[in-house]
Formats: C-alpha cells, sequence, structure tokens
C-alpha cells in the first residue's frame, strides 16, 4: 500500500481517511492514479484533486453511509466507484450493528481492490452484465437459513458475523488459527476466482495440478474430512496453512491469500523506507524492488522474512499477537512462486476466459 | 526487549523460546544478565550457560507446568525465577482453560519483569504490605466478580482476561482501541510504583502539578466516569480515555505508554530498524533508534524515534488486516506527563 501525503499541510495520509486528521481537508481515493488526494470540492458532488484541478470526479454513492472515500470520473455516470460497483446483496442496513459491520468489511473489501488494480487483474463487475465478472454477497445468517464465507463463480459471500471482531476471535480459536482477519477472508475469497480465471481460463490447469495436486478430488468430501479429522500429519512442510491441506482449491487460494499479504504489506514498508539490520547472525532486509512487481518470489522473501521477524517481535512488545505467525517451508515458496508467475505473466498477456469452471468453494 | 543469538549455532532465538528453532539447542533466560542463553548438561541436573563464564543454573520450579524459561541459581534447588516469584495465589488449576489461562499472563508477567528489571525498579518496600506480589484469581459461581486492580503491593487479575475472545468482547464494548495482558500488567504495576515511588519519595506535590489532584474521591470519580464517559476533547491532554477517570489512573496509563514505548524501541534497536519514507521531505518522519530506550537522555528522543515508528508499524500491521500496533496519538501535554514519568524511573 503507496503512502500519500496531504499536499495542504504534509501529514501522512492513511487509505481509510476521508479527511486529513491534521488539517481537515476533505480527501478522496482516485483508482486511476492509486492515489489519496486532497480534494477541492465544486457543485452537486462534483471534486477535483487539489495538485491536477483540471479533472472532476464524483464521490461514491456510499460515500455516507458506507463511509467510502474512492472516487468516480464524472463522464462514466456510474453511481458507485470501482469496489462498491461490485456488490449484489448487502445486509438489512436499517439495522444498526449491521451497517457498523459493513462499513469495517467495504473497509477490507478496498484493501483487495486495491490490490487487484496494482496487479493489474481483471476485476469486471457481475453487476454490469459481465459473466466472468466478481460480485459480492454480504449477509447476515436468519433463524431458516445459515450464511456461509465462500465463492461460487466470482460471487464471494461474506457472512457479516465475521466483522464483529469477537465473534471472529471466538471462530478462530475454536478452529486453532493462527490468524484470522477481513482482509484475509476477501483476499483468500478473491483467490478461488482467479483460480478459474488464471488457470482454467489461463488453460494452466495441468501446470496448477503438478503443484497444488489433483483439484477433481470430491471437494465436499475432502472438506468433511478435514473438518472430521483435522489437519493432515506434517501439513506444515508443504503447505502455507492448515486448511490448504483440505484440497488443492483451498491450497491454491491459501497460498494466493499470502501472496497479496507478503507484497501489499512490503510495499507498505518499501513506502516507509523501512529496513531491519539486527546483525549477529540475523538477515537484513532493505526493499529495493517494487513489490507490485517484482521479478521473481525470492527476491520478495529475501525482505519478508527478515522483515516479518522483526515486526512480530515489535508487536509482542506491545503485548499485540504477531502480524505474520507463520512459517514458509521450501515446498509452500514453489507454490508462491507459481502464483507469481500467474498474476505477473513474463509476456504481460493472459488469456481469454472460456466461461464456468467448477462449483462452490468454502 | 532485546533479541538475542543462539550461542550453538548463531541464529536469532527470541525472549519466549525455550529451544533453538535452528539447531534445537535448549535455551534459558539469565536474570542476573538479563540474557536468553544457549544451555548444556552439568552435574545433578544443572546447566551450564553457553558463552557464560561457567556457573551451573537451575531451570525454575514452574519449567515443567508452565514453560517457563527463566533459571534460578545452582544454589537454590526447586526455587522459583525471579517472576514466578511474584505470585501469591494462581488459579485452581484443575479446572478446565485455568492452566492455559495462568500460562499466557505469566508470559506478559515475564515480559513485565524484564522491564522493571532493565529499569532497575525496586519490586520490594520497607512499607507494611510493600512488595510487589500477584494474585490471579477466577470468577466463582455465586461470588462478586473478580476486579481486575492493585492495593497495597497485590497485584489482583481477573484469569478470564487470558481467553482472548472474552478480552476482545471487553474491548469493543467498553469501547477501547487496546487491550491486551501485557497492557494490563503494565498498568496496574503502574499504581504500584506511584506508591513507591511518588507517595513514599515525596513527590506527591510534583505529581499532583502534572497529573491533577489525587485526593479527590476514587469511588465518586470512578461512577461519575462509568456514567458520563470521557469528558470531550480529553484526546488533547491524557493518552487514553480511561486516564480522565482520576489522577491516579492518568499516571497508570501514562506509567503504561512509557514500558510500551521503551520496550518496543529497545525491540526495533535490537533489529537495527529504520524509518525513512520516500514521499516524505521531513526528518520529524525518519526514526532510527540510536540509543538505549531503556535509558534515553529525555523523552524527547524517545518520542522522536516512537512516533514516525508506530506510523509505519500500523500501517503494516492494517496492510495484513491486524489491529494497529499503537492505536493512540502523543499530544503535547501527554509528552509532558511522559516527562514526569521519565526523571521518575530514571532517578532524576
Amino acid at each position: 500500500m503507496k503512502l500519500s501525503i496531504c499536499p495542504t499541510c504534509g501529514q501522512l495520509l492513511q487509505f481509510e481517511s476521508a479527511s486529513c486528521r491534521r488539517c481537515a481537508a476533505p480527501l478522496g481515493f482516485i483508482p486511476g492514479n492509486m492515489e489519496l488526494s486532497a480534494l477541492i470540492p465544486r457543485f452537486g458532488g462534483v471534486v477535483s484533486p487539489k495538485t491536477r484541478p483540471e479533472e472532476e470526479w464524483h464521490t461514491c454513492g456510499n460515500a455516507g453511509k458506507a463511509g467510502c472515500n474512492w472516487l468516480v470520473p464524472v463522464e462514466t455516470h456510474e453511481p458507485y466507484c470501482v469496489a462498491c460497483r461490485l456488490n449484489r446483496n448487502v445486509a438489512d442496513l436499517s439495522d444498526p450493528a449491521h451497517l457498523e459491520k459493513w462499513r469495517a468489511i467495504e473497509c477490507a473489501k478496498r484493501r483487495l481492490i486495491y490490490s487487484l488494480l496494482r496487479l493489474g487483474l481483471p476485476i469486471a463487475s457481475q453487476t454490469d452484465g459481465t459473466q466472468r465478472g466478481l460480485a459480492f454477497d454480504f449477509r447476515a445468517s436468519t433463524k431458516d437459513e445459515q450464511v456461509f464465507t465462500g465463492h461460487a463463480n466470482g460471487l464471494i459471500t461474506i457472512n457479516i458475523s465475521e466483522a464483529c471482531s469477537a465473534e471472529r476471535e471466538r471462530q478462530r480459536v475454536a478452529l486453532g488459527e493462527p490468524y484470522r482477519t477481513l482482509v484475509g477472508h476477501m483476499r483468500h475469497e478473491a483467490g478461488h476466482f482467479y483460480w478459474d480465471l488464471l488457470v482454467w481460463d489461463g488453460g494452466r490447469i495441468g501446470e496448477c495440478r503438478a503443484i497444488f495436486g489433483d483439484e477433481t478430488e470430491d471437494y465436499g468430501e475432502a472438506l468433511k474430512r478435514h473438518y472430521a479429522r483435522g489437519p493432515r500429519e506434517g501439513w506444515e512442510s508443504s503447505y502455507v496453512s492448515s486448511y490448504a491441506g483440505a484440497h488443492p482449491w483451498e491450497d491454491f487460494a491459501e497460498t494466493w491469500t499470502h501472496y497479496l499479504h507478503i507484497v501489499d504489506t512490503l510495499d507498505t514498508a518499501a513506502t516507509f523506507g523501512l529496513t531491519v539490520d539486527p546483525g549477529r547472525g540475523g538477515a537484513r532486509a532493505a526493499i529495493e524492488i517494487d513489490p507490485y512487481d517484482a521479478p521473481d518470489i525470492d527476491s520478495l522473501l529475501a525482505a519478508w522474512l527478515p522483515l516479518t521477524a522483526a515486526v512480530n517481535a515489535l508487536n509482542r512488545s506491545m503485548g499485540q499477537p504477531d502480524l505474520y505467525p507463520f512459517d514458509l517451508a521450501p515446498l509452500a515458496v514453489a507454490k508462491l512462486a507459481f502464483i507469481h508467475d500467474l498474476v505477473l505473466p513474463a509476456s504481460g498477456e493472459r488469456a481469454p476466459a472460456k466461461g464456468p469452471a467448477r462449483a462452490a468453494a468454502g | 526487549m532485546k533479541i538475542f543469538a543462539c550461542q550453538n549455532c548463531g541464529q536469532l532465538v527470541h525472549f519466549e523460546n525455550t529451544g533453538c528453532m535452528t539447531c534445537g539447542a535448549p535455551l534459558g533466560f539469565l536474570p542476573a544478565t538479563l540474557t536468553l542463553s544457549a544451555l548444556a548438561p552439568a552435574k545433578n541436573g544443572g546447566q551450564i550457560a553457553l558463552g557464560g563464564p561457567g556457573e551451573i543454573w537451575l531451570a525454575c520450579a514452574n519449567a515443567e507446568i508452565l514453560g517457563c524459561n527463566w533459571m534460578v541459581p545452582a544454589g537454590d534447588p526447586g526455587g522459583y525465577c525471579p517472576s514466578c516469584a511474584l505470585d501469591n495465589t494462581i488459579p485452581d488449576l484443575d479446572v478446565a482453560g485455568n492452566l492455559e489461562g495462568w500460562r499466557a499472563i505469566e508470559i506478559a508477567k515475564r515480559r513485565l519483569v524484564y522491564a522493571l528489571m532493565r529499569l532497575n525498579l525496586p519490586m520490594t518496600s520497607a512499607a507494611a504490605d510493600g512488595n510487589l506480589r500477584f494474585d490471579f484469581l477466577a470468577d466463582m459461581p455465586g461470588a462478586d466478580p473478580v476486579l481486575t486492580g492493585h492495593d497495597g503491593g497485590l497485584i489482583t487479575l481477573n484469569i478470564a482476561e487470558a481467553d482472548s475472545t472474552e478480552r476482545e468482547r471487553r474491548r469493543a464494548s467498553l469501547g477501547e482501541p487496546y487491550r491486551t495482558l501485557l497492557g494490563h500488567l503494565r498498568h496496574e504495576v503502574g499504581h504500584y510504583y506511584w506508591d513507591l515511588l511518588v507517595r513514599d519519595a515525596g513527590r506527591i506535590g510534583d505529581s499532583r502539578a502534572v497529573f491533577g489532584d489525587e485526593s479527590v474521591d476514587y469511588g465518586a470519580a470512578m461512577t461519575a466516569y462509568y456514567e458520563n464517559g470521557p469528558p470531550p476533547g480529553w484526546q488533547q491532554s491524557h493518552v487514553s480515555a480511561y486516564a480522565t477517570m482520576h489522577p491516579w489512573e492518568d499516571f497508570a496509563e501514562t506509567w503504561t505508554h512509557y514500558l510500551h514505548m521503551i520496550d518496543t524501541l529497545d525491540t526495533a534497536a535490537s533489529f537495527g530498524m529504520a524509518i525513512n519514507p520516500v514521499v516524505v521531505d521531513d526528518p520529524a518522519a525518519n526514526a532510527h533508534v540510536g540509543f538505549d530506550p531503556y535509558h534515553a537522555p529525555d523523552v524527547d528522543r524517545l518520542v522522536e524515534a516512537w512516533r514516525p515508528l508506530t506510523v509505519a508499524l500500523n500501517s503494516m500491521n492494517r496492510s495484513m488486516g491486524q489491529p494497529d500496533l499503537y492505536p493512540y496519538a502523543l499530544n503535547p501535554p501527554v509528552v509532558e506527563k511522559l516527562r514526569f514519568i521519565h526523571a521518575l524511573v530514571q532517578g532524576s
């Protein structure tokens, strides 16, 4: 995540902010150049970036209730920003508890979309009629229906109870997971969508199978086995997480998630010019690449491993959980290398969409 | 917190480790030198610290049950380490969940005691009941709930706080930005050091000038706080909303932040961490901890490094979807309160 500074007062700006904390200038995120800008208000919701006053944008239709700070080009006549446009069903917002959860979910989703845009991945919306597009349902369970977080043919469903931090922590502990966040859910479910797009449609199913295993294995049975018997023994030596061992699709989505974790967190570190040099046998880290356009997975990990060792230790000094409570075994690194090649193909070309690939995944 | 190197293989090892993750050598923390050391077996069940002058050490009496990795001198068989020795009451370990909760609390407590030892702070006092000690208690059916707090050197912690789900539930329902076991321990010990370093040292007048008049009724202040919440604009003068409740709480909260700051900066220094944002042309946005944060020359040096460091680390935690490392802002009046704590702790 790149940083912006307020052109009015020089304050460092946070991605989520709708106004500058120091000088109160209104802010908006411009999906074109991926920058948070101070704004000049014009008329009827139209704004111009302070640094490029000739441009005209308008605020997203979700600016008020969802606190969305992304902008929409005036000429598209779209009410919603590129992230909010992907929404299909949103839980009943007349319930104030739902509204608060939805805002937290949208924050996490904007971080996901930011990464997808930075990587140049296609993010067409199903709501525009694109069959091979993305869509989101954020729903609450009812007495009659339990909502499962998951993905099916581009539709990502999130149970909004995941936005309640105490409930999320309860689930994390109950499932024995070291990490559970909204951003993590978003990155994971998007991983299933990009398997459809980049592996299935991209004609790379053979290569993928060689690395992640045979995904034609019955998915429902595999998950049942995972929850009944627990993680497969020795999963640490070949998977990024125990859930990744449940089925090759989950392995792909989990590894994809970690790729986005690594790339975006390193990008933040790079923007802050963060370096570590512990001496005494400890590895140095300085990020001299663009993590969103890295030459290879090794260049990312050369910075990631020493950096996360340091930040985990700093989090512990504050009594907080580790930033990255995972170890990456060599086999997991080979899987990350596959994701890297998929996301950043050397030729810069991607195969066109083919059509529906498979059933739902959680 | 310093990072340590395994004397057997040279790789980095961490304060909590009981064995080296690279070579498997057993590790123990030596309270005398505040270092983590690889160990080799010696006579009579003792251990020799590699890289040390050759004294024999024994595991803390809580090593087996708690996983405590602190060592005791060979002349003290069956003894407790300086952290475990402070326990007055531990919960009933036959009750499911209490052992796990107690373990989590002791991990946090060892970090607290490490900091107190690095600062050379006393843990005993000539005053009646003035020794630092801990009660870790569980709520019992039919009894009043256990209240976390401090009284005359005795720190009580409800072990429900060790359950991360319950802690998160309380944090959210109280509208707090931060709630951790380590934060609780740092806060409660702040009350103890107010007794020792302010009251018993004749510095009540100085403290009052900075934190306000602590002779106002504590019970009434607490009732008013829970009824009315913090006064508007509290962020300008207090480090947290809870600090507005009573001058004693303001002191304990500011004390907590002092310990947060020096220990986290010490970790950053140990990793040789530096911040130099590419988009900002302002030296105030840079950080490099080129001094010992546990014995900083003044509080300004600490704050100058702390602000840019925490902005960067908050952003990195957000990139992982995690909560901010340090969800607070230090305004100038708060820095003046930290200055008072700094002078008190550094004995000047």
